[in-house]
Parts: C-alpha cells; structure tokens; sequence
C-alpha cells in the first residue's frame, strides 16, 4: 500500500508540474494507462505465486510524457508502476527517458534509458491495449525474460529507408547496459530458489536438507547490445522482421540451507556467483494483416552459457466487429533445443515434460469506448517448461501435472 | 491437438487470402499541403511513410507536418484506403510508439474546417479532406 501510495503521489506530481505547460505548448505530449488483471491457474503455479488460488497481483499503470523542443530533437520519459506476483510491487520506476535526434529519414540517434528490441511486440509488452490477447505468446515473449529487454541504458541508432518498388526497411542498432530493477525478485532469485530445490532433491549421503531461502541477490551487466530490421514489403499488409541482442553479466546470491546430520541440525550459508553470457537473443517475425484478419508466426533461439532454447507459435486475430476482436494462438517452447523430448531431465530424476510447454490460447478482447477495455483468455498446456519450479512443490503431484489450464481477465484504461 | 491446430491455420489463412479487403473505394478522400511546399504529387507509399512518422522531410527539406482527422467517415477512408490498414491498427501503431516513446502522432482535429485553417498557415503541413470539399488557402497534393 505504501509503495501504491508513493506512486499516486509521484504520478499525480509529475500531471500537476506537466499539465500547465502542455497548456503553453502543443508539442508537450501526455498519456497514460491502468491495467488490472486477474490470474487463475488449474494445478501449476505459473507466473506468479499462488496463481492456483487466483491472483488479483496483476497490474500496471504508466504516465508517459514526451515534448519536440526543436524541431528534430525529440525528449521523453514514462514512469511506471507494475505488480506481478513478487515482482515490481507497485515501486514507481523510471520506465525509459531518452532524447532521440531524428536528423534524416535514414537516421536517428537516441541517448539515455530506452527499450530495446525482440520481435513484433515486446516492445510494448507492459501495455495492455497494443495486443489483442492478455498474455503474449510465452514460447517467445517468456516473461521470465522480461527483463532483459526493458530498458536498457546507453545508445543507439535507427532509420527507415525507402526501397522504391522494394518497399521500406527500419533499422536499429543500440548497446549499453542494463540495469536490473528489482534483482531481489522475480528471474534473478528464481535461478538461485530452483538451485536450492534441485539441491535438497540430491542430498549428500547420510545428510537431509530443508532449503530456507536467497539472501542478498545482485547482478551486473557488463555490456549489452543488439539491434533489429523489420522489412515493410511492397505488398499490402506484409512485414518480416528479426531482431538480435547479446549481453554479458554476473549474478550473486547466499542459499539458506538447514542440514540434519546425525539427528544434528546446523545452518548452512553458501554463497553462489553464475557468469551469464547471453550469447544469443534472436526472434524471426512474419505478419501478414488482411482485411480484419491477422495472422503472425514468430520464432525464437535464446543461448544462456551453453544452454540453448527455441519457441515459435502462430496466432490468428479476427476483428469480428468495431469493438469485438477474437483470437487464437498455437505456442510451442523446448527448454532444451537438442533434448526436445526431456530424455536428459529423465536420466537426472525429474519428469520430461519440464522440458516443454505447448499452449492453446483463445482470448476476447471488447473495446468499450476509447479509453478502456476488456479482455478475457483461457489457455490449455501441455507440458511445465517454462514455469518456475521455484513457484511450485516439486514433491506435490498435483503441480507437476502433464497437462494443466489457467485463465486470465484484464481490464485496462487509457488516456 | 497438434494436428488440428496447424490445418485449421492454413484453412484461416487461405480465408484471408480470399478474404474482403476494407478500403472504401467509392468515397475517396484527398491530401491537402500548405501552399510552399514544394511537392505537387506523392505516391500512396509515401503517403504511408509521412502518417507512420518515416518521412520527414519535403523535397528542398522543409519538415512535413502531417495532420488527421480524429474520426469520421473521411477519416476511416483516408486511413483504410490509403495507408492500408485498419484504423484500429492505425492508433494502436501510435500508442506503441507513444509509450514507447518512439514518436508522437499527428495533431487531430475534429473537423475538416480547422483542418484546413491549419494547414492553411503551418509551412510543411499536410492532411486530407472529403474530395467534395472546395480547398481554401491550401494546394492539392495529388496521390498516386
């Protein structure tokens, strides 16, 4: 509550000091957003804790301001709250700021915090009302990813370029680094939670451990960069795109253990550092829009160290009237490129299909006015890739069902 | 579910291919510029590129500042027929590039009178009105 309350304070401060000059300049430009949502999930805790017994820690709310003080100099910054489960907590962050000077057609420069690039749509991940379903395909926009492409600080460059009968290509390319909000939450402390899991599953022998928790969390990057094309075709309603990110960091933690030896209990404090080299980020995109249909295919290759995952899905959306849009997706994500049958998670003792997960989405969205929506969403899955053993008992067998469904509402307003 | 879920996306795809499209070619609309600028004609994919913020410049360089309607029949044809596209997907394209800050869309006005007034006295400027419309101050930009 009192970080809500920080926010509203910190939001409403910033419409009071913009307001009276957006009424001095028509370039001081103002929006914003709510999104509240609700998560329930059947047998797996997926996203966030507790999503079994339905979760109302789903939301997010955003004050972008963006002002053209000279005519191809371009400044802006958002500030957003988010709630997520355990991650973000309502904390008002400073989103992205950045100054972009658009100097030619061909080519922009931009200097300060900004989003980087994967795919079609993370861009806008955090806003609701850009996407006709809640949750975007997770096989590609894995949310436990979601960091690593938010907000970025340093540089970069883009443009489009026109093709004459080829079309037009809009480029970009950035590099700096990455400085991770909340790396006591979410992604960064899940790793180490799963390795105290996995430990007490192997103990050594004579030995029993009770795993009690992560202290002090840290990660650095050293550097990131990437960039990405998308090709707009001379035909109607056609766009390809690929997008490609590298980054070097390291992470830190203290695992809490209870060890029982001998009927003699005694406290463990192990400290855990893990060198990350994203070797690979990289998403291919096709869209093809016709009429008041859609339809996207996507994929995506992560290499972690020496780890390398791979998803694609395909999603249809039909505008079936003005306010109503319908839609469907097929995802497919293996935690493993070269073991897609989990044989490998098999010989170490855990089931196979955690090393899958094959989603069914079908979701509605209704656009009340032009400033809120509804939407709605109901997911099949086969398989527990890409959820959190951190977030689910590994000895209960009713979360580590093959397949499992979850449902999710949001409801959004803008300005 | 698998081998039911790829066919049935072919199926909807060859929909699509045969599919209506949702230009309204019998109520076209056209673009209007500021007296100065330089350009008497402009194809339909530049046209595009000026509404989705790509072009910045007229020829000689003066800055091109696009205009639009904020809704309405001419605004539905302009955005339909000549940018190809919904106009749902018109605006959602802008509120991503607003919160992301990657660009600020065209000033609106809610009817083609103030439209026209501004265009009239921005150097640069550029919009569109119903083709039945009598110009006043400002030059036909011809869209080919």
């Amino acid at each position: 509550m009192k970080q809500l309350l920080n926010g509203c304070i910190l939001v409403t401060a910033v419409l009071l000091i913009a307001l009276p000059a957006a009424a001095q300049t028509e370039d001081l430009y103002i929006r914003g957003f709510i999104s509240q949502g609700w998560l329930n999930s059947r047998d797996v805790n997926y996203l966030v804790d507790d999503s079994r017994d339905g979760s109302a820690e789903f939301h997010e709310a955003a004050v972008s301001i963006l002002a053209r003080p000279e005519e191809k100099l371009r400044v802006g910054l958002q500030f957003m709250a988010r709630d997520f489960g355990d991650v973000g907590n309502n904390n008002v962050v400073i989103d992205w700021a950045y100054a972009d000077y658009h100097w030619r057609d061909y080519l922009g420069l931009r200097a300060g915090k900004f989003k980087t690039l994967q795919g079609l749509y993370g861009q806008g991940r955090d806003v609701d009302m850009l996407r006709p379903t809640i949750m975007l395909p997770q096989s590609v926009y894995n949310e436990e990813h979601r960091d690593f492409i938010m907000g970025m600080e340093g540089a970069g460059f883009y443009g489009n370029l026109a093709l004459d009968d080829g079309g037009n290509l809009d480029y970009e390319l950035y590099a700096g680094t990455l400085n991770v909000p909340d790396p006591e939450h979410g992604f960064w402390t899940e790793i180490w939670e799963m390795t105290g899991k996995l430990t007490v599953l192997n103990p050594m022998p004579g030995a029993e451990y009770t795993f009690l928790g992560v202290d002090d969390s840290e990660v650095k990057f050293d550097w990131m960069w990437g960039g990405g094309v998308q090709w707009h075709s001379p035909v109607d309603g056609i766009r390809l795109g690929a997008t490609y990110m590298q980054a070097k960091f390291d992470m830190s933690a203290r695992l809490q253990f209870q060890e029982i030896v001998d009927g003699r209990i005694y406290h463990l404090d192990v400290p855990q550092v893990y060198s990350g080299d994203l070797d690979r980020m990289m998403t291919l995109s096709s869209e093809y829009v016709r009429g008041w249909l859609t339809l996207t295919l996507e994929y995506s290759q992560v290499r972690l160290n020496d780890s390398t995952s791979e998803g694609w899905y395909g999603q249809l959306s039909w505008q079936a009237a003005r306010k109503l849009a319908l839609t469907g997706y097929y995802s497919e994500y293996f935690d493993d490129r070269e073991d897609k049958d989990g044989s490998t998670l098999t010989d170490q003792g855990l089931r196979d299909f955690f090393g899958w997960q094959k989603d069914h989405c079908f979701a509605v969205r209704y656009d009340v006015s032009d400033h809120w929506l509804l939407k709605f969403e109901h997911h099949l899955v086969d398989g527990t890739g890409l959820t959190s053993l951190a977030k689910n008992d590994l000895d209960d067998p009713i979360a580590m069902r093959r397949w499992w469904q979850y449902t999710a509402a949001k409801a959004t307003f803008y300005f | 579910m698998r081998g039911f879920t790829i066919p049935m996306f072919f199926l909807l795809t060859l929909f699509m291919a045969v599919g209506p499209a949702i230009a309204d070619e019998d109520h076209p609309v056209k673009l209007i510029v500021h007296p100065d600028v330089p350009d008497n004609v402009c194809s339909e994919k530049s046209a595009e590129r000026i509404y989705l913020g790509k072009k910045m410049r007229w020829q000689g360089g003066v800055t091109i500042v696009p205009v639009m309607l904020r809704d309405g029949d001419v605004h539905k044809v302009f955005v339909e027929g000549l940018l190809d596209r919904s106009v749902a997907k018109f605006e959602i394209y802008w509120k991503q590039a607003v919160f992301t800050g990657k660009g600020i869309p065209p000033k609106a006005f809610n009817s083609e009178r103030e439209l026209m007034e501004y265009v009239a006295i921005t150097p640069g400027a550029v919009g569109y009105v119903s083709s039945d419309t009598p110009l006043r101050d400002v030059k036909e930009l011809v869209c080919k």
